[in-house]
């Protein structure tokens, strides 16, 4: 069982801290174990360090979309690079690794970190802000005075969210689980040659599509709506964009009390039972990724994985995605996806080089 | 060129009285790791302490005067310090870190910052590198075979361990002092292959060989070794002598004889395994 958060973080470059806790979280469940408190903070710290470097990348890459003059976008790029540096420093301490945490643990976390190691994760926090500050300054200013429709994306699909910062089962099992479903892509699309196209599966909550990520956190649990969102429709794609931008100040401020909280002397693991697990109690994991929500159950028989499946964020939020592409000239397609997710191939910004280094064409495709 | 590059070499004493009633020979370790971390240069070490089972050292980050103090003094079987540095620069988020260790370990600590695969953001918090003196290292089966069968004294019982003049002597409930050539079948078989004696590859390079008892020989080999040096003399941590003050057999001639047999074995080891048909490592003698 413990090769479940070290396979299954493998997922992404991006968010492999979150998967990691997805699978820990639903393994321990299925064991019915309880990781020590200081374990629990641990581990959300290194998930709130994972988003304070996430959410800045996001930025990067929607960045020449919106960013016109090319010294402030530069200084934008400065901004958002020394934020990710501070995230994934703070994942390094906390995980162990920035990118694939081997700290993270069925049971908690592999070690405690010092009390110099906290007090520096306090400091680069403190560090963090006003770069912060400066950058969501500066992007609402731009999203503002984009021509994006300010109804682009807009969707009446419902918003999934069990937390505002980690991830909650028991409101996830309570509000949205005892209503999933998972069908085939064919079945879902209208068109079934397009659902043969697709990968994956099709998740539902009362069979429909959902969208989890920022928007979703911040309508249900920050107040996020129309005041926020200036002119665009706060159902609409750019909603996302702005939600994500009012987020990293909640999780600034929640990685702070995390680490304040933290006492660097008590253990943070609780040793799960070498043989454990009755192959029938099903554990759920799910985890607010900064994009999305994570979803993992797992079964345990004797300490061996008899059941794992995986919900991954996009893969719940791609059908939405489908649905907000609609009804506007398909130029805007693009930011409609980039909003969601970055990763999706289709967001991809492109440039062509010569041997000597001169641009031959660009594109976002 | 003998004992490989460096800047300067000198005879060096520590003079705090703390450092001295610990430390082997002249507390160079130990004062220049509190030296450099009093000064800001590092904000920890790795280093080999004591563990819980009698002469077994453990890896261990010290971030404290208390703690390199107390890991003070040689101990004749290898710590894998280097195994720590990871947990110093996540767990204890050091960003300068010092790296006490064998000419080997010394070894292990270039080779990662020259190709840092699997050491992200690890190899460039490397601060200092400290190397002892180093002829061989035991198992620690073979050195607890070493003092329990050769010297006949439990091992829980030694005080102090020491190899210098021929002899393997340990201290304790009772003085005892054996023929260095008893405890060469013991010795660990990959130091037979070792080219280096004086961790030619560190910043500062220290050990007992060529200077009498309670003083160190200690070689600078880098700007950064040389100029921490400068500034730990200056403030008066050390007195020194130079090498020239110990005519032959002791001083740098003890040192070169000792450097040389060890290349010497070295080569002998690689030349008859190579005829074995064995495979040695390209260039690992020199």
């Amino acid at each position: 069982m413990e090769f479940a958060p070290v396979a299954s973080s493998r997922f992404c470059g991006i968010c492999p801290i979150t998967h990691a806790s997805a699978s820990t979280d639903s393994i321990e469940r299925a064991l019915g174990i309880t990781p020590p408190k200081d374990g629990v903070v641990l581990k959300h710290l290194c998930n709130m360090g994972n988003k304070l470097h996430s959410h800045p990348l996001h930025q990067l890459l929607i960045l020449p979309d919106f960013a016109k003059d090319p010294n402030a976008a530069l200084a934008a790029t400065v901004r958002i690079q020394k934020m990710r540096k501070i995230g994934q420093n703070i994942v390094d301490i906390t995980g162990g690794e920035a990118i694939h945490a081997p700290n993270i643990r069925i049971g908690g976390m592999k070690t405690n970190i010092s009390e110099a190691a906290k007090r520096k994760i306090l400091e680069s926090l403190k560090a963090y802000e006003p770069i912060m500050k400066e950058n969501n300054e500066f992007l609402l200013k731009i999203f503002q005075a984009s021509d994006v429709p300010e109804k682009l994306g807009v969707h009446n699909n419902e918003l999934m969210a069990t937390d505002l910062h980690y991830g909650n089962a028991d409101l996830f099992e309570q509000e949205y689980f005892y209503r999933f479903s998972e069908v085939t892509p064919r079945s879902f699309y209208p068109k079934p040659e397009v659902g043969e196209e697709a990968c994956g599966t099709a998740p539902l909550i009362g069979g429909k599509a959902v969208e989890g990520g920022p928007k979703a956190r911040m309508t249900r649990f920050a107040g996020f709506g129309a005041k926020d969102c200036g002119k665009f429709d706060p159902k609409g794609a750019m909603a996302i964009n702005i939600a994500r931008v009012l987020e990293i100040p909640l999780t600034l401020q929640k990685a702070t009390e995390l680490a304040t909280q933290l006492d660097t002397t008590k253990p943070t693991m609780t040793k799960p039972p070498e043989a454990g697990g009755d192959g029938q109690r099903l554990g759920v994991g799910p985890q607010e990724a900064p994009r999305g929500v994570n979803v993992h159950v797992a079964k345990v028989k004797e300490g061996k994985i008899a059941y794992y499946n995986c919900l991954v964020a996009t893969t719940w939020n791609i059908l939405t995605i489908g649905k907000a592409c609609e009804g506007q000239h398909y130029k805007w397609a693009e930011h409609v996806v980039r909003a969601y997710d970055p990763c999706v191939s289709c967001s991809t910004h492109l440039i062509v080089v010569d041997e000597d280094g001169k641009l031959v064409a660009e594109d976002t495709i | 060129m003998a004992f490989g590059k460096y800047k300067e070499v000198m005879a060096l004493k520590a003079k705090d009285a703390k450092v001295t009633g610990v430390a082997q020979d002249g507390g160079v370790v130990t004062s220049i790791l509190c030296y450099a971390l009093e000064q800001g240069v590092i904000d920890g070490a790795l280093l080999a302490a004591k563990s819980d089972t009698p002469w077994l050292p453990k890896p261990v980050v010290a971030t404290t005067k208390e703690e390199i103090i107390a890991a003070a003094g040689t101990k004749y079987t290898i710590s894998p310090n280097m195994s720590a540095i990871k947990s110093a620069a996540r767990e204890y988020a050091l960003d300068k870190i010092a790296i006490v260790g064998t000419p080997c370990q010394i070894y292990a600590a270039r080779k990662m910052q020259l190709y840092p695969f699997g050491a992200r953001h690890i190899a460039d918090k490397i601060a200092l590198t400290v190397g002892i003196f180093c002829t061989e290292n035991f198992s620690y089966a073979g050195l607890k075979t070493v003092i329990e069968d050769h010297c006949k004294v439990p091992i829980e019982s030694v005080t102090k361990m020491e190899i210098g003049k021929g002899k393997f002597s340990v201290k304790g409930a009772k003085d005892v002092a054996i023929p260095i050539k008893e405890t060469h079948k013991y010795e660990q078989d990959g130091c037979h292959v070792c080219s280096d004696l004086t961790a030619e590859f560190a910043d500062i390079s220290t050990g007992s060989i060529g200077t009498p008892d309670g003083w160190s020989t200690c070689f600078t080999r880098t700007t950064k070794g040389s100029d921490l040096m400068k500034k730990a003399l200056a403030a008066g941590l050390f007195e020194k002598k130079e090498m020239a003050e110990f005519a032959a057999p002791m001083g740098l001639a003890m040192l070169e004889k000792l450097e040389t047999g060890k290349k010497d074995k070295a080569k002998k080891t690689v030349a008859d395994r190579t005829a074995l048909g064995l495979f040695t490592t390209p260039g690992i003698v020199y």
